[in-house]
């Protein structure tokens, strides 16, 4: 089936992919989905649907996994730390970790829902937070749900599930794609974090600049890295850039740059495995040597120390 | 005539359960109603940047869209689009009915990846009929968005809402396709002069103002286009040329977040104080005043600046 829930196609694919999608193997068979865009497990028709991964070898996954547990308790092993999970419980689990799933009670009673990153970073950018899968991935985030949400979710997922199942029509994966989104947006206190800045009014046009900077590094910072660059783009002064950066984060504009460029090479280096030439060539730096100054600068390690110290 | 947005008010709406959020949109409907579902006549409303919906579930809406009197029985959808004057009369009915604002509506096209500017819509209204299974799938889409209204207020409300609203849009958008199209004896001459001089504001309404253009354009005297216009929206010619231009430099506006001298530019005004007066005019206030009224996030604070 070429059926796909995004309607833009993946942009660089990683190039090095090592990762075995254990969702999508031949034993395990989902409640309802779409391939390679949405995957959903549950345990509705007494049928434990990833009873086969039970107990099964750490796998490495890339797509964003978001777990809800109603009765029993089930332990997750995330990056070889293990979590016990109680009813009334949400998990999201981001790229990039290392999954291992144990069912302990019997009767485990559970919904899952499994995007694929081309449908989550749709998402993302279609709830217009400055925050995408990329500057998620690696971590995750558990926490309890109130009544009210356990039940207004639930309702989500069988809604979503019912339209899966049901016939297509025209603009299904875009209706599909607002009620995740609806069920990404309800639950956003999962992730633990405030999407808004604290400080200042979130209607002001500086906090716009500051909202629109942020997208702009998370597109750009492979190949700009000057704040004139942002400012020239935004229409704006690059001191007037630095001013509203440091108004809402208490971090001027070229230090935002730094992050996000370090960010990146952190991936690339760790996630994608690219050499440190490589890296260096992506980046758009001139020699291995001026990426090696401008990472120690930013983080007080060598890219070398850091690959090293990662690995071990 | 009123030329304001509000096409309903709380007042208006006493049997309704009726719900607004933050005047971007509002729905309303009486489908708790179990005695006499009776909704009460109202006077005209001109509505200069709200898309209007309405189905019918139950009995008969009356009501007269732009001087075209419109019979609305079960199972019939209704959108009306920006610078139309509703009238509702008298009826018996059970309906719900949603009003989104032209900005949100725009938001809500690009989400679902449907390319078109509203204001190509304006003057214009869709009576269609549904299937019984259509209108119960809007419907379940209707009482989503309810409860979701009815909910306590928290920080993540309004874009749950909007999610909840572009999936009934979209749900709508694919059903279109399978819906019957009511239609009105609408192939006069007159009509057909006016549907042209539509299409002709499409085209120039960044260049061209004056009547008598377009009415030179449709070989006719601007006096009897004058008539035409009023006999198919209530307004004259050039209010409706005024009309019209505005809502689209609003959605302009909206959308692509140039600032006011650009937009001025586009539009073809002598100078940007020109086209704030003319903007004040028919509006009732000024360019900027829009902007931070709608939130409109624009970039262009070294404007701002200057004018404090």
């Amino acid at each position: 089936m070429s059926y796909s829930l995004s309607s833009q196609p993946m942009r660089n694919a990683p190039r090095f992919v090592e990762y075995v999608d254990i969702f999508s193997r031949e034993d395990i068979i989902p409640s309802a989905g779409i391939k390679d865009s949405l995957l959903l497990f549950d345990t509705f028709n007494n049928i434990n649907p990833l009873e086969q991964l039970n107990n099964a070898a750490p796998t490495k996954i890339y797509q964003r996994v978001s777990f809800y547990l109603i009765e029993g308790e089930c332990i997750f092993d995330i990056n070889g730390k293990q979590m016990t999970i109680t009813p009334n419980t949400a998990v999201a689990i981001m790229p990039e970790n290392t999954l291992k799933i144990k069912f302990v009670s019997p009767s485990v009673q559970y919904y899952m829902v499994v995007t694929y990153p081309k449908v989550s970073n749709q998402i993302f950018r279609e709830t217009g937070f400055t925050y995408s899968n990329a500057r998620l991935s690696l971590r995750h985030f558990i926490s309890q749900m109130s009544t009210q949400q356990v039940r207004d979710t639930l309702r989500i997922y069988t809604d979503i599930k019912r339209d899966i199942l049901g016939p297509d029509y025209e603009f299904k994966n875009e209706y599909l794609r607002c009620l995740l989104n609806a069920l990404m947006v309800k639950n956003i206190n999962i992730y633990q974090f405030d999407p808004m800045p604290l400080e200042g009014d979130s209607n002001s046009r500086q906090y716009d600049v500051y909202c629109k900077f942020l997208s702009l590094l998370n597109k750009y910072a492979i190949e700009h890295r000057t704040v004139q660059f942002y400012a020239k783009t935004l229409d704006i002064s690059s001191k007037y850039l630095s001013f509203v950066c440091t108004s809402y984060s208490k971090k001027n504009a070229s230090s935002w740059i730094d992050e996000a460029v370090v960010q990146k090479a952190k991936a690339m280096m760790l996630v994608h495995h690219y050499s440190l030439f490589e890296t260096s060539e992506a980046l758009h730096f001139s020699t291995v040597s001026s990426f090696s100054r401008y990472f120690k600068r930013v983080t007080g390690q060598t890219p070398k120390e850091f690959v090293k110290k990662s690995r071990s | 005539m009123i030329l304001k947005g509000d096409l309903i008010t709380k007042a208006d709406a006493q049997s309704f359960f009726f719900s607004s959020y933050e005047g971007k949109y509002t729905i309303m409907d009486n489908l708790d109603e179990k005695g006499d579902p009776i909704i009460h006549a109202r006077d005209e409303i001109y509505n200069s940047e709200y898309v209007y919906v309405t189905v019918v579930l139950r009995g008969t809406l009356n009501m007269i869209v732009g001087g075209t009197p419109i019979e609305m029985k079960a199972n019939e959808y209704l959108a009306v689009m920006p610078c139309m004057s509703v009238i509702v009369k008298e009826s018996r009915c059970i309906c719900f009915s949603f009003l989104t604002s032209s900005n949100l509506m725009a938001d809500i096209y690009k989400r679902t990846n449907v390319h078109t500017k509203l204001h190509y819509h304006a003057f214009k209204f869709r009576h269609l009929r549904f299937t019984p299974e259509t209108i119960a799938v809007l419907l379940d889409c209707y009482k989503r968005m309810k409860r979701e209204h009815m909910q306590e207020e928290y920080p993540m409300k309004e874009l749950v809402l909007r999610a909840y609203l572009a999936a009934y849009v979209a749900k709508l958008f694919s059903s279109l396709d399978d819906a019957e199209l009511v239609r009105y004896v609408k192939n006069s001459r007159q009509y057909k002069f006016f549907n042209e001089f539509l299409n002709l504001l499409n085209d120039n309404h960044k260049k061209e103002r004056s009547v008598q253009f377009y009415a030179d354009k449709l070989h006719i005297t601007p006096k009897y286009l004058s008539t035409i216009v009023n006999k198919y929206t209530g307004l004259t010619a050039s209010q409706a040329i005024d009309q019209y231009i505005v809502f689209a430099i609003k959605q302009t506006l909206y959308n692509n977040e140039q600032n006011i001298k650009k937009v001025s530019e586009e539009y073809n005004f002598q100078s940007q104080s020109f086209f704030g007066r003319y903007f004040k005019r028919i509006t009732g206030f000024s360019p900027n005043a829009y902007l931070k009224q709608n939130n409109i996030r624009s970039i262009n604070f070294i404007q701002q600046k200057k004018e404090n």
